[in-house]
């Protein structure tokens, strides 16, 4: 039964100490109304589909889903999501949306083609709320052919993508939490006796294989392992509060030798993320350890490994490392810019292109026919430089004629 | 319960193997939770131990880990990868930005069907 043991340390207690605590799920998400919510939104769906067919919910679906990255608010809300009210007012806020769709089109100015000056422009912007990041959300508001039905069924999805967002950015601090935890509690419970040998090298096979890091020229490489990353810096800082070096000293004069360990990392699981969390805490013996290195890539020449574990490196491969872990730095900057109001309702996107990283082609192409599907008029996305306006690149789709 | 067995051993030993039922999970829980709340100070929601079956596991996945999201069916496009993972038992992380090995944390669901939610 080592593995029951293994999984509810490691889960029921490591998963669940870091998803009550730390700062990101605490300010994003409710998790005494998630069950219900997802409950509500089953029950939802299923009889969205007795009412207008299997088909026609999936088609939604699918649009929604290949949109779930782009359902997300970034900036941190005043309040919690209230998961619970949300499904209770359900009935009251769809009425309310409802009269606020219809104000926004019935408020336009009338159409009148050559008056299409700036403060339009602006003032047209303004009232739709943009630019919008939140492509799920702007759709659910302001989709002009849009059922009810529909606009609740993005807001699901939505709202669910917006639930699991600070997942993605603590991924590797809670499963280092999740493993850290598990194996202080297995190795204790050998030492009180309750696990017998047996058991115990079962777990600390299945340890093993879970923290495993090939090195970067072996076949199986394909990154850093998180759970790896995140034990090893756990461990590290267990060992910096207990047992530092004189170099510790140097680098982390608050907890180096102050002795508690536990103490240390609860305060970490709580106020970082992991992008933060490794600009805060890898230290060098660290990245001795792990041999991290840093290789830069023009685009054009040969790559150059331009930082390497010593003395001149650590905080240039520490940097790269948290910017890697970012995942605000990876995920592409699409926003919705503008509205063809006057004319054909053309939706327009912008994405933003940093260090010249383009969208695949045919990623754009699929993703932006859904947008079309959901929006019901043509979309183009734009693809411009962040210095200067110039276009990169365009992309256009139009809905699918019924 | 079918999988449950009897000579899982008494609830104050852990051994080996995937023999287990209900008191002896129980006996594990109480004494992880003596390590991890009251030698690491932990703080957590109330945990609940349920059955399931390694295909209520696959839909589960499917729906990125809640147990309650709408119906499996929808997921009907993720689901080959996912049974893969599962059934092999395997070797990548179902999360596209790591293909490291193994979660055998994740492998040990498949042996052992039941999950905790909190």
């Amino acid at each position: 039964m080592a593995m029951q043991t293994l999984v509810m340390a490691h889960a029921a207690f490591g998963h669940n100490h870091f998803f009550k605590n730390n700062s990101l799920f605490r300010q994003w998400t409710d998790a005494g109304g998630i069950l219900d919510y997802m409950e509500f939104a089953k029950t939802y769906i299923a009889r969205c589909e007795e009412k207008y067919g299997e088909a026609e919910v999936e088609r939604v679906l699918d649009s929604a889903h290949a949109l779930m990255a782009q359902g997300v608010s970034r900036y941190p809300r005043k309040r919690p999501l209230d998961l619970q009210s949300e499904a209770k007012r359900q009935a009251e806020r769809r009425d309310e949306a409802e009269r606020t769709f219809n104000d926004l089109w019935r408020t336009l100015p009338s159409r009148d083609v050559s008056t299409k000056r700036a403060s339009d422009i602006t003032e047209r912007r303004q009232r739709l709320g943009l630019p919008e990041e939140n492509i799920l959300y702007f759709l659910e508001k302001n989709a002009p052919l849009l059922k009810t039905w529909q606009r609740e069924i993005l807001r699901i999805v939505r709202l669910v993508s917006q639930y699991f967002y600070p997942q993605k950015q603590t991924r590797m601090m809670n499963e280092g939490c999740a493993t850290f935890v598990h194996y202080q509690v297995m190795n204790r419970l050998h030492e009180q006796g309750f696990l017998d040998d047996g058991a115990m090298l079962e777990f600390l096979h299945s340890h093993t294989s879970v923290v495993f890091q090939p090195e970067f020229d072996d076949p199986r490489f394909s990154g850093l392992n998180p759970y790896a990353v995140g034990f090893a810096m756990m461990q590290d800082i267990a060992r910096i509060c207990d047992t530092p070096t004189a170099e510790d000293r140097t680098w982390f004069p608050d907890i180096a030798g102050k002795g508690d360990a536990m103490g240390t990392l609860r305060d970490a699981w709580v106020g970082y993320r992991d992008e933060s969390f490794i600009r805060q805490f890898l230290s060098p013996n660290l990245i001795r350890k792990l041999k991290l290195f840093s290789v830069f890539d023009d685009g054009n020449s040969d790559l150059l490994v331009n930082h390497i574990h010593d003395e001149r490196g650590y905080r240039s491969v520490r940097a790269a490392l948290a910017n890697q872990f970012d995942v605000i730095q990876h995920e592409p900057e699409i926003e919705i810019v503008d509205v063809d109001l006057d004319g054909d309702r053309r939706l327009v996107l912008q994405h933003k292109v940093h260090n010249g990283v383009m969208l695949d082609a045919a990623e754009a192409r699929n993703v932006l026919s859904h947008i079309a599907a959901l929006w019901g008029y043509e979309v183009r996305l734009v693809e411009v430089g962040t210095t200067s306006d110039a276009v990169l690149k365009t992309f256009d789709a139009a809905p699918p004629t019924k | 319960m079918n999988d449950a067995v009897s000579d899982a051993g008494a609830a104050d030993k852990v051994g080996s193997g995937l023999n287990w039922n209900f008191d002896a999970l129980q006996g594990a829980y109480d004494r992880i939770s003596d390590i991890a709340l009251g030698e690491l100070k932990l703080d957590i929601y109330p945990n609940q131990i349920e059955m399931i079956t390694s295909e209520q596991m696959l839909d589960a996945y499917s729906s990125i880990g809640m147990p309650l999201m709408y119906r499996p069916g929808h997921s009907a496009s993720i689901l080959p990868a996912m049974k893969r993972f599962i059934d092999t038992g395997c070797v990548a992380s179902p999360m596209k930005s790591s293909s490291i090995p193994t979660p055998a944390l994740f492998t040990s669901w498949k042996k052992t069907p039941w999950q905790c939610k909190h």
